[in-house]
């Protein structure tokens, strides 16, 4: 008799992964919670976030936007201003020190120093959101005015969504020498420009990034107390590391400081839970084939191994792709149509009335 | 003269995603035209209403956005903040769904085309809500009628916008007359005629600014 005898198949490596079909692989076990259709949940984090968010609302369940795109604005061209990227427009997190303080600026309780970058032709980049829209914003004016409205936007989603699914992506990050701020990507490359008496490199350890997850939780509990959080683990690899070593090894560090932490926190909160689309994703079973030929980008085989775990353990209620409710965005944009349409016609009847007019040079009208 | 409105032409053929369909016979009578009077000149309008479409009556999920060059003091708090760029991006499909017969008129003949510039927007909401169609008189009450601001950078935006889609037909494009706007940058009171058009005063306005051009653009050569 050993203590290994009675536990159940999950905990072998041989019945639950190598001797499991790769795609039948489930590491998930079970769910700390539930979701229901009706929660509302809200997501942020690395580049692996935006699969999630985006396959969110195909499984059913209900993705929370707060900063949604207008549905008068349709153009295919929408798609490069992230909007519905994430809940809100705030872009990839990639790291916890980010999350919190954009949390804590959103609230007004830090403001970096460094807080646009300006550009040719007045011009202006958000250094928090550097790839937010195509060419930055177009004025000072409204940089500063969306920035209100996504404050807000970042409120409301906190305080009303039932869970939030963060997905840790990063531990290296530029800050700023001055206050700390964190960048998401080193000043000079998308915006603004590096200069090394105010920007510095760090890369955090297992217990400041515990810290800041911790520190992120509580923000959010204290302003939410029913939220629930979800925590995964972005498995995309470090395009590239200024440590130092070699982007492989940055990487084995990066991610394992950030599983650390994620178990960490998971323990430590009833109310948080740390889903696996790490392993699920580079796991031996996997034999790397849920990686594009980069090895970095996730292929959709992969996304969807992710997600057919999410809907299994996560969801409350069998859920069916697409749903049978038509999404609000969708109805927006009927009730966007009629009334484009709407005051199409009102101009078209007053031209009517001006094309009965005589047709003479003088009296033609002036549109 | 060619009236695009002429009930000659079919107006119900309505649009084929953002572009308008346009009855055949236009275009081929404007070659027609064009061979009969071999004219020294053109003027062009064409268009003209589609920032109206979104001034006319708020939108249900009202907003607004910010011309590059104005400070931030106008913005309106209830309206959703849309960026200038995406307006823009969205504007231009949305205006070249209409202009885009422009290129098919400018191979029909070598001679000078002006695109006459549409006239500023009518300042005072209530003079729009009172030129509102009975039918959705109803629905423009419930709703509103745009902030003044939001309708001069919709008319601003959609006259850079003809200016650009003029250029890329090579022709060339007359801004309205400065006289003709007011401090606002809204039409002068003296020259308007409902809530959308100006009146025949403008008229010979723009038509003395169109020969000037003209009359210049010769002696240039």
């Amino acid at each position: 008799m050993h203590p290994y005898e009675t536990l159940p198949s999950h905990c072998f490596w041989r019945r639950s992964v190598a001797a499991v079909a790769p795609e039948q692989v489930d590491p998930v076990v079970s769910a700390k919670f539930t979701v229901s259709p009706l929660d509302r949940i809200a997501t942020a984090g690395s580049c692996f976030a935006q699969h999630i968010a985006r396959h969110l609302t195909s499984c059913g369940f209900n993705y929370y936007l707060t900063e949604p795109p207008h549905p008068t604005f349709r153009t295919p061209a929408i798609a490069r201003y992230n909007y519905g990227t994430f809940t809100a427009r705030y872009g990839n997190i990639y790291t916890v020190r980010q999350m919190l303080q954009l949390l804590k600026r959103a609230y007004g309780l830090f403001s970096p120093s460094e807080d646009i970058w300006h550009a040719d032709g007045g011009r202006c980049i958000d250094p928090f959101r550097p790839q937010i829209q195509p060419k930055g914003f177009a004025s000072e004016a409204e940089y500063r005015a969306d920035r209100l409205r996504h404050f807000m936007a970042v409120r409301q989603a906190i305080e009303n969504l039932d869970v939030l699914i963060f997905t840790l992506g990063l531990t290296e990050a530029w800050v700023s020498r001055i206050d700390g701020a964190v960048f998401p990507i080193s000043p000079g490359v998308s915006g603004g420009s590096f200069d090394e008496q105010r920007h510095e490199f760090v890369n955090f350890g297992v217990d400041a990034v515990s810290r800041d997850l911790a520190e992120t939780i509580d923000f959010v509990l204290e302003r939410n107390t029913k939220a629930r959080f979800i925590l995964t683990v972005s498995p995309v690899p470090l395009i590239a590391t200024y440590t130092g070593h070699s982007a492989l090894v940055a990487t084995t560090y990066s991610k394992s400081v950030l599983r650390v932490a994620a178990d960490e926190i998971e323990r430590r909160y009833n109310c948080v839970a740390y889903f696996p689309s790490y392993e699920i994703i580079v796991g031996n079973h996997a034999r790397g084939r849920y990686f594009a030929d980069d090895l970095r980008s996730v292929t959709d085989e992969g996304v969807e191994h992710v997600m057919r775990l999410f809907m299994r353990h996560y969801g409350a209620q069998p859920t069916t792709p697409g749903g049978s409710a038509v999404p609000r965005q969708d109805l927006d944009l009927q009730k966007a149509e009629r009334h484009t349409d709407m005051v199409r016609q009102i101009a078209a009847v007053i031209c009517d009335e001006e094309s009965l007019d005589p047709l003479g040079l003088t009296e033609q009208k002036s549109h | 003269m060619i009236n695009f409105l002429s009930p000659r032409y079919d107006q119900t053929l309505g649009y084929d995603g953002p572009r308008r369909r346009y009855d055949p016979r236009i275009l081929a009578d404007v070659a027609d035209a064009i061979t009969r009077s071999s004219p020294d000149f053109m003027l062009i309008t064409l268009g003209g209403s589609e920032h109206f479409y979104h001034g006319a009556v708020n939108n249900p999920r009202p907003f607004q956005f910010i011309l590059p060059d104005e400070p931030m003091s106008d913005c309106h708090p209830g309206a959703e903040l849309v960026p200038y760029d995406l307006a823009r991006e969205q504007f231009r499909v949305d205006l070249s769904g209409v202009l885009y017969i422009l290129p098919q008129i400018r191979v029909l003949t070598p001679a000078p085309m002006l695109y006459l510039s549409p006239p500023p927007p009518v300042g005072p909401s209530h003079l729009i809500a009172a030129h509102m169609p009975p039918m959705w008189r109803t629905e423009a009450q419930m709703l509103g009628v745009p902030e003044p601001p939001l309708r001069y950078r919709l008319w601003q935006l959609f006259t850079d916008l003809a200016d650009e889609l003029c250029r890329d037909a090579d022709i060339d494009f007359l801004p309205v007359p400065p006289l003709s706007i007011d401090k606002g940058g809204f039409l002068e009171e003296r020259y308007r005629k409902d809530s959308l058009h100006a009146n025949e005063e403008y008229g010979q306005l723009v038509l003395s600014e169109a020969l000037k051009r003209v009359r210049a653009q010769r002696k240039q050569r």
